[in-house]
């Protein structure tokens, strides 16, 4: 039978040793009041994890386990919950700025059965190293990402795409080849809610259409050397027409696309549940478990009917794409609003 | 752990989910779509690529 994934990103810590201009943590002040926030205890995230395993074996998907941060590196007892994913057999991967990924720690991480790492790169390194706000921030996280290669520890490469740095993707992937890294792809920026559209490093959906037809020449010039991933929501949009995608709208069911609703969710370091991390709408505590939090919680059920989502987000390409939820509010302020990045009605024949 | 069974508030949502064999001979024979595995791992922005070790990539580009 073919499972779906059940994924859980996890903040382990508000701290990092960096300053990126377009982090969230940033833009919701986590930096200046986590003194106030009560992080997770251990044996908290303990729980958290058997909760995992036993939902997804429930439902009979496979459990994703990103360990996010801040930089996660900088969570003392990382290890101590790496030995508990491992014998849990969850697939784990970090979500790691690289710089931190020293030899040793990459022993260490291959040695607890890290799945994956994804380290951030956003430009070639001028612009990675301005963006970081430090200036061996883009050879560090280059050598950590050679670090865990030589462990044999697959790397995928991600960048935040801006307004600043669109035009480096290329130079992205050529960072990516020569660290070891094996895949690389590109995630969209959310503008700051309180900007919206105004957000000066907020791409355009004519921009983002540039960007998606560059990234699938790239994903070919580059094939035998790396993957490049096309698996933005927003690609969706370019799909061609299948039978699944209409037997599924037929079916008012989830075939692809953002996992909003269905199958991720995301807990801050205090154990505080949003419906995904770059949607910054409470929904409840890891403490209710993840049944009640994906099953019963009223935006959750939103998120699952096809017929709220709103304006040209409704189209034929609803049940495998959506645009990105997130957007759509930091835009406009509400979730089911459009996504303004869509570029479906500039695609010429 | 045994499996508990699945309540009916819970059944609704899984079916609210596409049946990824279901739908496998149709994907079949696609020139344009590989293997059915491929939908396991849907592409997911909130995640990026590393959601899935496995990833290949979206199997409907």
């Amino acid at each position: 039978m073919t499972k779906r994934h059940l994924y859980l990103q996890w903040d382990s810590t508000d701290s990092c040793n960096l300053r990126c201009d377009q982090c969230y943590h940033e833009q919701q002040g986590n930096f200046e009041h986590k003194q106030m926030k009560h992080l997770m205890s251990l044996e908290e995230v303990f729980s958290m994890i058997d909760d995992l395993d036993e939902t997804s074996k429930r439902w009979n998907m496979i459990p994703d386990f990103a360990i996010s941060g801040g930089e996660p590196l900088m969570r003392k007892d990382l290890y101590e919950i790496l030995d508990y994913t491992n014998k849990k057999e969850l697939q784990t991967k970090l979500l790691s700025n690289g710089t931190l990924i020293t030899k040793l720690v990459a022993k260490e991480l291959k040695n607890r059965n890290v799945r994956g790492v994804q380290v951030s790169i956003d430009g070639g390194r001028e612009m990675h190293n301005q963006i970081r706000k430090m200036p061996f921030a883009y050879d560090k996280a280059i050598e950590g990402i050679y670090n865990a290669s030589q462990e044999k520890i697959p790397v995928n490469v991600a960048m935040t795409l801006m307004k600043n740095n669109k035009d480096q993707f290329e130079e992205v992937i050529q960072g990516a080849i020569s660290a070891g890294a094996i895949r690389v792809g590109f995630k969209t920026y959310v503008p700051n809610s309180s900007l919206g559209l105004l957000d000066p490093n907020f791409l355009n959906a004519g921009e983002f259409y540039e960007i998606a037809l560059k990234a699938k020449e790239l994903k070919l010039k580059y094939q035998k050397d790396i993957e490049v991933l096309t698996s933005d929501v927003l690609f969706q949009v370019m799909a061609e027409n299948h039978p699944l995608i209409e037997s599924a709208k037929k079916e008012n069911k989830f075939l692809s696309g953002c996992s909003i609703g269905y199958r991720a969710i995301s807990v801050l370091s205090d154990g505080a549940v949003y419906p995904c991390r770059r949607l910054p709408i409470l929904i409840g505590n890891i403490r209710e478990g993840l049944v009640k939090l994906f099953v019963e919680t009223p935006i959750m059920k939103e998120f699952r009917d096809m017929g709220k989502i709103k304006e040209r987000c409704s189209c034929d390409r609803v049940v495998h794409c959506r645009g990105c939820r997130a957007v759509a509010f930091a835009v406009t302020g509400d979730y089911l609003s459009k996504d303004p990045m869509c570029y479906k009605e500039l695609i010429k024949e | 752990m045994e499996k508990l069974e699945v309540l009916a508030t819970e059944q609704e949502f899984l079916d609210s989910m596409i049946d990824l064999d279901q739908y496998t001979p149709l994907v079949k024979g696609q020139s344009n779509y590989l293997e059915k595995e491929k939908y396991s791992c849907d592409p997911c922005d909130a995640c990026g690529p590393a959601s899935c070790s496995d990833c290949k990539g979206c199997a409907l580009d």
